[in-house]
């Protein structure tokens, strides 16, 4: 269920895992491993921002520069993941696994920015980073 | 609805209303009563103190307005005009903070037809009155001659604002008068308008309430000198050697014509550096003084006594410092008046010196986009106001913390050329440390944030005002630790 999900997502934009003989590599192991750290990782980094820096700790990195850092940061490891992944598991370097991290690196823009709107209303120093939509005061 | 009729008579009068204003706007409390009605009796209509204060009346009234009634706060007081009393606009009077002597711009001897008395009078009133009396245009104000500002004043009972005022007077309703007692329009005005106030026989409205009010008044003893011109010299001036005479006089009269005030206060400082001579006009705009401060409080004290504690007696009050220091700390102060005024005004201050050298670099923070602060800020007229209020060169709150600490006994509790918010309070500085940054911008952001996100309101002025109240209270009790 997972691995189908994952896969679908990458292939999505990718098309069919090459080298050919590593396409069951990616589809069982590679995908859904990096499509879960993907996951977490955003989720820990956006939570991270809005309910440790900005709500227990208070440090000031309320600003949308601050926000965009974080984006940024979460982006690199993103780019980072899919690589570790592919080697780590012994297989070939091509460039379709650039064209995944970079893949992965959009797809970690987009859930940064999701999970922000959905976290972003309980922090109590950043409430309105990066804008204030959709929360009203 | 309770009411406090503030009478500040003369260039006295209107700097303490002044300071008043000041008190007022951060939020000290006055009890017993739902709105002040400020009335400025002044016949000097160019006068700069009385015009100044005047000003800062009606950006305070705008302020209060737009914030709405509340319990405490800063501007939380409501004042009124006059003329808005009676809410319903059937008033015929101007409506202004200031009694309106209707252009009394001819000399005293036309004003009372001294080319039309015969001989005898004549002799009577020249043997009441200088050459200088006579002659002086009253519009002017009566340049420190009470014997001149007793028969003007005398006249305006009759007049529709004093009727106005006397029918709005409901049972219940409390008069302070605010005068000096060693000038002209002061000390003459005073004792008139209670004699009149207090009169069985009175041809003025609402006589019964009136008489049966509760009276207090802050009669200002001498605390300023004046330049005397050169030897020789040719000027117009007041003479302040004659304060200390003129202020026994007017005491030994008090002493028995005094009837039905209930509580007077008296307060006055030994003259330090002589100020500008300017015997009235705009010129005569004189420094915001300590004992101003410190006389606006009576009205404060005033109006915390219950209607049974001042029904009884006649008390006298009368102010000391705990030391005779020059630059005059809230350590300085009796308790009583330190935790009356203290943290409110350190409050206010941190208001002020955030709001105005740090607030605009705040856009992004989530206090002030949550309410789209940066647009509000530039067409907001509220926030205009507010802006005059606390820097107007004139009478803003700046302006006036200046003039304070400008006298030989100055009024140094709160630091204004400071930008240290750990060091700005005089008598409690905020130990720092490598981990402990004290107040400081991030810290004062912090509360803010943390303030707007309890606060539902939606009107940016509303919100940016309840956040600084709120921030400010917990920066003065967890960092300044103020007590």
């Amino acid at each position: 269920m997972i691995q189908k999900f994952f896969s679908g997502l990458y292939e999505l934009f990718l098309g069919r895992p090459i080298p050919a003989n590593f396409t069951n590599d990616y589809r069982e192991v590679v995908f859904p491993n990096t499509g879960l750290q993907l996951f977490l990782i955003t989720l820990a980094i956006v939570l991270l921002y809005y309910y440790v820096l900005n709500r227990i700790m208070s440090t000031g990195l309320y600003k949308t520069q601050h926000w965009v850092m974080f984006l940024i940061l979460n982006a690199i490891i993103a780019f980072a993941i899919p690589i570790i992944q592919v080697n780590s598991n012994g297989i070939e370097t091509h460039s379709y696994t650039y064209m995944f991290a970079f893949v992965n690196t959009i797809y970690s823009l987009i859930l940064f920015f999701l999970f922000s709107i959905l976290f972003k209303r309980g922090s109590v120093q950043a409430w309105t980073t990066p804008m204030k939509w959709p929360n009203k005061k | 609805m309770a009411k406090l009729f503030v009478f500040g008579i003369g260039g006295t009068g209107s700097r303490v209303i002044r300071s008043l204003v000041m008190l007022m706007a951060a939020g000290v409390k006055i009890e017993n009563c739902d709105k002040i009605v400020p009335i400025i009796i002044d016949p000097d209509t160019q006068n700069g103190d009385m015009n100044r204060t005047v000003e800062l009346l009606k950006t305070y009234k705008h302020i209060h307005d737009s914030l709405g009634r509340r319990e405490e706060g800063f501007f939380h007081t409501d004042i009124s005009t006059l003329s808005s009393i009676a809410g319903d606009g059937t008033s015929k009077i101007r409506d202004s903070f200031v009694y309106d002597f209707g252009g009394i711009n001819k000399p005293f001897k036309d004003h009372v037809g001294y080319n039309q008395l015969d001989v005898e009078s004549q002799a009577l009133i020249d043997l009441l009155f200088t050459p200088e009396n006579l002659n002086n245009s009253l519009d002017v104000g009566f340049r420190g001659s009470p014997n001149v500002g007793s028969v003007v004043l005398n006249e305006i009972i009759d007049s529709p604002e004093m009727r106005f005022f006397a029918s709005n007077f409901q049972a219940g309703d409390r008069i302070f008068f605010v005068s000096s007692i060693f000038g002209g329009t002061g000390a003459a005005g005073f004792p008139l308008l209670l004699k009149n106030f207090k009169d069985a026989r009175t041809s003025l409205p609402n006589a019964a309430s009136l008489n049966t009010a509760l009276t207090g008044a802050m009669v200002v003893l001498p605390y300023f000198s004046l330049e005397q011109p050169a030897a020789g010299v040719e000027a117009d001036f007041i003479d302040s050697n004659t304060f200390t005479t003129k202020a026994k006089d007017a005491l030994s009269y008090y002493q028995n014509h005094l009837n039905g005030v209930n509580a007077v206060y008296y307060m006055g400082d030994t003259p330090d550096k002589p100020m500008e001579n300017n015997p009235g006009r705009a010129s005569q705009k004189n420094d915001a003084h300590l004992v101003e401060l410190l006389s606006a409080l009576a009205i404060v004290d005033f109006m915390d006594y219950s209607d049974n504690e001042l029904e009884g007696n006649e008390v006298y009050h009368e102010y000391g410092l705990r030391e005779d220091v020059s630059n005059v700390q809230f350590s300085h102060l009796d308790s009583e008046t330190r935790d009356r005024i203290a943290k409110q005004l350190i409050r206010f201050h941190y208001f002020e010196r955030y709001y105005s050298s740090h607030m605009p670099d705040d856009a992004q923070a989530a206090y002030a986009k949550g309410v789209d602060l940066t647009s509000a800020l530039r067409n907001d007229q509220t926030f205009k106001e507010l802006n005059k209020f606390l820097t107007h060169p004139e009478f803003g709150y700046q302006a006036w913390l200046r003039e304070l600490s400008r006298k030989e006994r100055t009024f140094a509790a709160l630091n204004l050329n400071e930008t240290d918010f750990n060091r700005m309070v005089s008598d409690k500085q905020i130990e720092t440390g490598f981990l402990n940054k004290g107040i400081h911008q991030g810290s004062f952001v912090k509360e803010l944030n943390r303030a707007s996100e309890s606060i539902s309101e939606r009107n940016a002025f509303k919100a940016t005002i309840s956040a600084f109240e709120t921030a400010t209270d917990r920066l003065v009790e967890e960092k300044l630790k103020y007590s």
